[in-house]
């Protein structure tokens, strides 16, 4: 998918684990794995808020686009 | 709940095999003691014994397409039922069945139809009613099962757009 999630690096840079980012933001820890593995489809505001929230980041630092990546 | 009306759902059926059996037999006697019926049926003076014979055939085989219509409902019916039992009432192929049933219900109207004219002509034929009538009732359902077949559709569709939504 041409859009990168960089949540391994940014869970990594914070010494944090999924799990730890799960129980932080409300979100299960499935759909935290859809999200980093780069299979979700679409992201609510809501999850992003949460997230940037959690890890202290922007939008931006958390996703990058890529041209060509399938 | 939703067992219990698949339930109920499943001994209509049952009772619709049975009168399709029915008519089978009565196709199957018309055919094979034509002759003794045509000797033992009171018609009236206005109408013979081998006009009621025929009118008999076609109603049985009206009888018989209708059967087979309703059948379709009833199994289209029970898959549905089952999707739902099985939490996923959404799925793109119930929107499917629901169109199958819309169908079904088109031909039984129809059918009804022709049936009404088999018994307009015996009743003027033999001047006694019968007590066909037309209903509308039948054909709004028609345009209403399309109708949420469509909504169901694209309820799927929308559906399919969250899967995947974190």
């Amino acid at each position: 998918m041409p859009v990168r999630i960089r949540l391994d690096d940014l869970l990594h840079d914070r010494r944090m684990t999924l799990t730890d980012l799960a129980d932080r933001v409300g979100i299960t820890l499935a759909n935290l794995s859809i999200l980093k593995t780069g299979k979700a489809r679409a992201i609510r505001f809501s999850t992003l808020e949460a997230i940037c929230r959690a890890l202290e980041c922007q939008p931006g630092d958390l996703m990058i686009w890529q041209e060509g990546e399938d | 709940m939703l067992r219990v009306t698949d339930r109920v759902v499943w001994m209509l059926e049952v009772l619709n095999r049975i009168f399709m059996a029915v008519f089978v037999l009565v196709l199957l006697a018309t055919a094979l003691a034509g002759e003794w019926l045509r000797s033992r049926i009171g018609a009236p003076a206005s109408l013979d014994a081998g006009t009621v014979i025929a009118a008999v055939r076609l109603v049985m085989l009206l009888g018989l397409a209708t059967g087979v219509a309703v059948s379709t409902i009833f199994r289209r019916l029970r898959e549905i039922f089952a999707a739902v039992r099985a939490g996923d009432a959404f799925a793109p192929v119930n929107g499917v069945r629901l169109r199958h049933i819309a169908w079904a219900l088109l031909a039984i109207q129809l059918l009804d139809l022709a049936l009404g004219a088999v018994a307009a002509f015996v009743e003027r034929a033999a001047g006694m009613p019968l007590g066909w009538s037309f209903t509308l009732t039948g054909w709004l359902a028609v345009l209403l099962i399309f109708v949420l077949a469509e909504v169901w559709t694209q309820g799927a569709a929308m559906r399919d757009e969250l899967e995947g939504t974190v």
